[in-house]
């Protein structure tokens, strides 16, 4: 019997390490002790275990990373430490290089020969084991959902796609209705299901994909999901974990809570005292989980009778997107049947336009109703393209007032490097810190409201670039700037550039002016801008600024608004 | 961790029916790493400790605080050892100031018996090589995670909020690592609650919580330690109401300078 650490950096992630998940489920049929952490274990806990498998994610988290990797192996031999997942795949020689361990194991666990076992299981075909998840106390917010597959790869092979060297073939592993009956079974029902396809509409099993989840629950306006009995979703914890070997006392302090929660429900006044006698000898009790096992069917009885059993409508989140060039009328009648929230359609260059509109009209023309839009920028596109992209959305969502929609800027960074200080040959550092700004504003994502996109976008391409220069203060606190003139002193000062001194004040901006470059008057007068900061503005220190009003003329600004 | 005596167990109630062994001494077993062919590695010492779950700062005066560190039997250092290694160390853990403070209210033992481990020629430390490296990789964890207590603590104590007592739990479960102690950590975290409260009436701010209710704790103490001897001055020259005058010219222009 071995112990194995199950580890993820402390980044904070959305979703669940599926591999790992997938790792314990081996592990735990071999009668192992599986834990996971979340970040640097203690060296007391990284001291009894026999291995070590670290999972790795997005490229640009590699020094966090690589920083996590060398604490294990400050306390734990090399030879134990195994190190998958996304970045080791598309990272393999740097991680080899940096860490100077040997087990970087690149693509799926297809075979535990891979991690040295000799029972060739394929790891990454077995069901996901929820329960590590209750070992940390990180809440993952996508955590709580089904995650599967039904097909692995993409043959469409994107430059900027990591899918086609993660998983180069495109291959169907349908098996839905046997991943979902076992969760189930094992973990309680859930009420959502991620699927993580990368191209699903490249298989030929659509339609085999569809009835299963139907046959689950997952037709359209079926409200088929009721929440599990938490008091037997927790004790099913607690008896699971007791016969894994690790500890149980958080899940029992959680089952005590939500009795004590749940008592107010309990309305009739001799269950309400049985209820509350019960309560008490659990909570005087040194052995809490002793009188939880004497009354559990007590307990399951009350509560089933008192809890929230209203169906409620489930969803599926084709999670990578739907591909908009392969979306035909008779691919999406399939999909309007199932109830998908949201739809998830790449809009990644302005070549698509069409491609895309055509997609999004079919969609809604077949029901959908929800709509999540991903467009990709810092790539081979311009700024201006970005903001048409922007503006079509804007447009498309305003004729469909009965639609919920966002889009989702998506920076471009190459897969292969360590960062995200990647810039785009239209981009400048600039132009992407100030995009950065706006999109902060909103949380990453751009509402579907026209009169909010026009204020943060601007109305047109050259009003967004002019946006994109102004100082990111301003940009952040447009309305204060704007209501003590600052913007629009500001926009005089733009408005004389001409298009040589524009190019100049990007590279400025961003630190990339050339040492021979020569500063114009026009561009003197604009740069103080820069250095104003809303402190500043709101105690009026304005000496700097007064020196440019008297060349601007007659122009003042507001004092103490 | 048996002690016997002729041969019967020797047990002495530390609290009110409490073994030594259930008085939350913690316990960490140091061992080196495991061979590549999963021989596992040897045992080179314990590490041993508790600390008096007081969530505020320990007075100077204490001079029995930090983990002693002996390699047979023989002294290394001083209290302060710990620190020095951390601050020492290539990873960041706190300011050196940071580390020598968190060692107090903190006691116990780093007791090392290996072959591996060689005294340097002033009995501060090992000699310098890898096992003396790994040595100090772990009093370095033992530091950030000691660091992470105290902070989570002193955040919790400062705002009673729910996020901040998970935080304080994670870092207190990470530092009594709860299987192999076995310490019920829910019970150890609402006793620090209880003893600070205690605490805290004991010491019972006369002046401070009537001149200046809305201040920091920082700020409370250093003016009650303040205005005690002041008081203490006056009572001894009787002048009872020249303190009186004074502390509520204190009063009424520290209001104004604080606006």
């Amino acid at each position: 019997m071995a112990r194995i650490l199950l580890v993820e950096p402390d980044n904070d992630n959305k979703y669940p390490p599926i591999g790992l998940m997938k790792i314990a489920s081996y592990h735990k049929s071999k009668g192992d002790i599986v834990e996971f952490y979340k970040g640097k274990a203690p060296y007391i806990l990284i001291n009894k275990m026999d291995r070590v498998y670290i999972t790795t994610l997005f490229t640009f988290y590699y020094h966090h990373t690589i920083d996590t990797i060398i604490h294990y192996s400050n306390y734990i031999n090399g030879n134990k430490i195994y190190i998958g997942g996304i970045a080791a795949t598309l990272l393999q020689h740097d991680f080899f290089k940096d860490t100077g361990l040997k087990n970087v194991i690149v693509g799926q666990l297809t075979d535990s020969s891979i991690i040295g076992y000799e029972d060739h299981i394929n790891i990454d075909n077995l069901p996901l084991d929820y329960d590590i998840l209750d070992d940390i106390s990180y809440q993952y917010p996508a955590g709580d959902n089904f995650f599967i597959y039904t097909t692995r790869g993409c043959p469409r092979a994107c430059n900027f796609c990591a899918v086609s060297t993660l998983e180069p073939k495109f291959k169907e592993t349908n098996n839905i209705i046997e991943q979902i009956t076992s969760i189930r079974e094992k973990y309680g029902d859930k009420r959502n299901i991620l699927i993580m396809d990368n191209n699903i509409l490249y298989s030929e099993k659509l339609e085999d994909i569809v009835t299963n989840l139907i046959s689950l629950g997952f037709a359209k306006e079926n409200r088929t999901y009721i929440k599990p009995n938490s008091f037997e979703i927790i004790m099913g914890k607690i008896r699971r974990r007791q016969a894994a070997g690790n500890s149980w006392i958080q899940q029992e302090e959680l089952l005590c809570e939500y009795l004590r929660q749940f008592k107010r429900k309990v309305t009739a006044k001799n269950t309400s005292e049985q209820f509350s006698d019960i309560l008490n000898e659990i909570n005087s009790a040194d052995n809490k989980y002793e009188i939880l096992f004497k009354y559990e069917n007590i307990l399951i009885e009350i509560i089933e009778r008192y809890r929230y059993k209203k169906p409620l409508p489930r969803y599926i989140d084709f999670n990578q997107g739907v591909d908009v060039r392969l979306l035909n009328k008779k691919k999406m009648k399939l999909l309007s049947i199932i109830s998908i929230k949201p739809f998830r359609l790449a809009y990644d260059n302005v070549n698509m336009t069409k491609k895309y509109t055509k997609a999004f009209q079919m969609a809604y023309d077949y029901g959908i109703r929800y709509f999540s839009n991903y467009l990709l920028y810092n790539y081979k596109d311009s700024p201006n393209d970005l903001w048409r992209r922007l503006h079509k959305n804007v447009q498309l969502y305003k004729e469909k007032p009965d639609i919920q929609a966002f889009s989702f800027p998506m920076k471009y960074a190459p897969i292969d490097r360590c960062d995200r200080n990647f810039i785009g040959k239209k981009w400048n550092k600039k132009f992407l810190s100030a995009i950065n700004v706006i999109i902060n504003v909103t949380r990453g994502v751009v509402a579907k409201e026209m009169d909010f996109f026009y204020k943060a976008y601007g109305n047109s391409e050259d009003e967004f670039i002019k946006i994109l220069f102004m100082p990111n203060e301003f940009i952040k606190h447009r309305l204060f700037f704007e209501q003590k003139g600052y913007i629009n002193l500001w926009s005089k000062c733009y408005n004389k550039l001409n298009d040589k001194e524009k190019c100049d004040l990007a590279l400025l901006l961003s630190g990339e002016q050339d040492k021979n470059l020569t500063i114009s008057k026009n561009i003197e007068k604009i740069l103080p801008f820069y250095k104003i900061t809303k402190n500043a503005a709101s105690r009026n220190y304005l000496n700097l600024l007064n020196k440019n009003v008297e060349l601007l003329g007659n122009t003042r600004l507001q004092h103490g608004i | 961790y048996s002690i016997k005596l002729n041969g019967k167990e020797l047990r002495k109630n530390y609290r009110e029916n409490k073994h030594v062994l259930d008085s939350n001494i913690i316990f960490w077993d140091l061992r080196a790493k495991s061979g590549a062919n999963d021989t596992p590695g040897d045992k080179i010492g314990i590490l041993w400790f508790t600390f008096n779950r007081k969530l505020t700062s320990s007075k100077k005066d204490d001079h029995d605080y930090g983990i002693i560190v002996r390699s047979k039997n023989i002294q290394m250092g001083n209290n302060d050892t710990f620190a020095d290694q951390t601050f020492n160390s290539k990873d960041y853990v706190a300011t050196y100031r940071e580390l020598t403070q968190m060692l107090r209210g903190v006691y116990g033992e780093l007791l090392i018996n290996s072959p591996t481990l060689k005294d340097n020629a002033r009995r501060e430390w090992f000699k310098i090589d890898e096992n003396s490296y790994y040595l100090k990789n772990i009093i370095t964890d033992f530091m950030r995670r000691l660091h992470k207590y105290r902070y989570s603590a002193s955040k919790y104590y400062n705002n009673a909020e729910l996020n901040n007592k998970k935080r304080l739990k994670e870092a207190l479960t990470d530092l009594v690592s709860v299987d192999t102690n076995s310490i019920n950590v829910n019970t150890f975290n609402d006793e620090i609650n209880e003893d600070n409260d205690s605490i805290d009436k004991k010491i019972g701010f006369q002046f401070a919580d009537e001149d200046m209710p809305r201040e920091s704790l920082t700020k409370r103490r250093a003016y009650e330690e303040l205005m005690t001897l002041i008081y203490e001055f006056f009572k001894k020259e009787r002048k009872n109401e020249i303190f009186l005058k004074l502390r509520a010219y204190i009063k009424r222009n520290y209001d104004v300078m604080s606006k």
